[in-house]
């Protein structure tokens, strides 16, 4: 098996892409053979003169987008786009119902013992004070 | 009871101004689980999806390492069998040679395709030379044949009908009888 990264320079390329083949480790630590491959190719195309952005979309054209460790923009992969933003609007939508129930709540609460100047501006306070009226 | 009655319709009138029918946690909590449960099932029936063993071979164009441009739709007439390999591969290399040794003896009958996956072209340039393959071979460029016909690893052979329908599929290398024998029953069809 082929040394790892030659270079600190073709390290910082390795250190941007995944490998294709396992899933959550950087070319620049991956032991597997495409992966000292690819760190092969890397230090072709720096000694090229080509840029890291240039050797980047090369090998995504190559394995496609997970090779950035990001996921594909096509299909079901975009969800993983999407969904942070669902969930944040769920999350916004929970927020805003609680803080209207708990501001519902605190001017329903107190219903049962309102006082006399609240309770006359009250259609239901009213029919209450009349009840009690007639059972006094 | 003529005080209980008044009083009873007075509460049910609180309860109708007051309290909504369902908690208000109840709608953005139903959504979220429903999509959750949803995006689940669908990873799901996506990760058990099986391997083609049947149907329409998905079309795809080839870029090979020698510069052509070869569309699988367009060689129907003809049996095809579409080798998925890669260059790490140790597997792999067991059927190299009477895949080419084959190609050779079959020239203008059955049309061989080399699909290089996962691979790094250099070294992909190198393993056909190791092996002197002559048949068509290219990259699987962002992996997109691969996950058309849905493969698990390398090596895998597909082995398609002369209208283009996969009839059938070899998982891990082949064995040189094998090969003789889906040569023979893709021509007889």
């Amino acid at each position: 098996m082929a040394a790892l990264a030659q270079t600190p320079e073709v390290n910082d390329v390795a250190a941007e892409l995944y490998c294709p083949l396992c899933s959550g480790l950087t070319v620049d630590v991956c032991e597997l053979e495409v992966c000292d491959d690819m760190r092969e190719v890397i230090q072709e195309r720096l000694d090229a003169g080509e840029s890291p952005e240039e050797i980047k979309s090369y090998f995504v054209e190559q394995y496609g987008q997970k090779v950035l460790g990001k996921p594909s923009t096509e299909g079901f992969h975009l969800t993983a786009w999407i969904m942070p933003f669902i969930g944040l609007l769920g999350a916004a939508m929970i927020l805003v119902f609680w803080l209207r129930n708990r501001s519902s709540s605190e001017v329903v609460q107190p219903l049962p013992h309102l006082s006399a100047e609240v309770a006359s501006q009250s259609d239901y306070h009213a029919r209450l004070e009349q009840e009690l009226q007639r059972l006094e | 009871m003529a005080l209980e009655q008044p009083l009873t319709t007075t509460q049910e009138s609180v309860t109708d101004d007051f309290s909504p029918s369902r908690p208000w946690w109840f709608v953005p909590t139903f959504v979220t689980v429903l999509a959750v449960l949803g995006l689940l099932a669908y990873a799901l029936v996506i990760r058990d999806r099986s391997q083609l063993m049947s149907g329409a071979a998905p079309n795809f164009t080839l870029q090979t390492f020698d510069g052509q441009s070869i569309e699988l739709s367009r060689l129907q007439g003809k049996p095809v069998i579409l080798n998925f390999w890669a260059s790490w591969c140790v597997e792999c290399d067991k059927e190299m040679a009477f895949l080419e040794q084959a190609s050779v003896t079959y020239q203008g009958e059955v049309v061989f395709l080399g699909i290089d996956y996962l691979d790094t072209e250099p070294k992909a340039r190198e393993y056909l030379a190791l092996y002197g393959i002559t048949y068509p071979n290219g990259p699987d460029l962002g992996g997109r044949i691969s996950n058309d016909f849905n493969i698990k690893g390398v090596p895998e052979t597909f082995f398609i009908g002369k209208d283009g329908t996969i009839r059938g599929l070899k998982v891990g290398p082949l064995e040189e009888a094998e090969l003789e024998n889906w040569i023979a029953q893709l021509q007889a069809e």
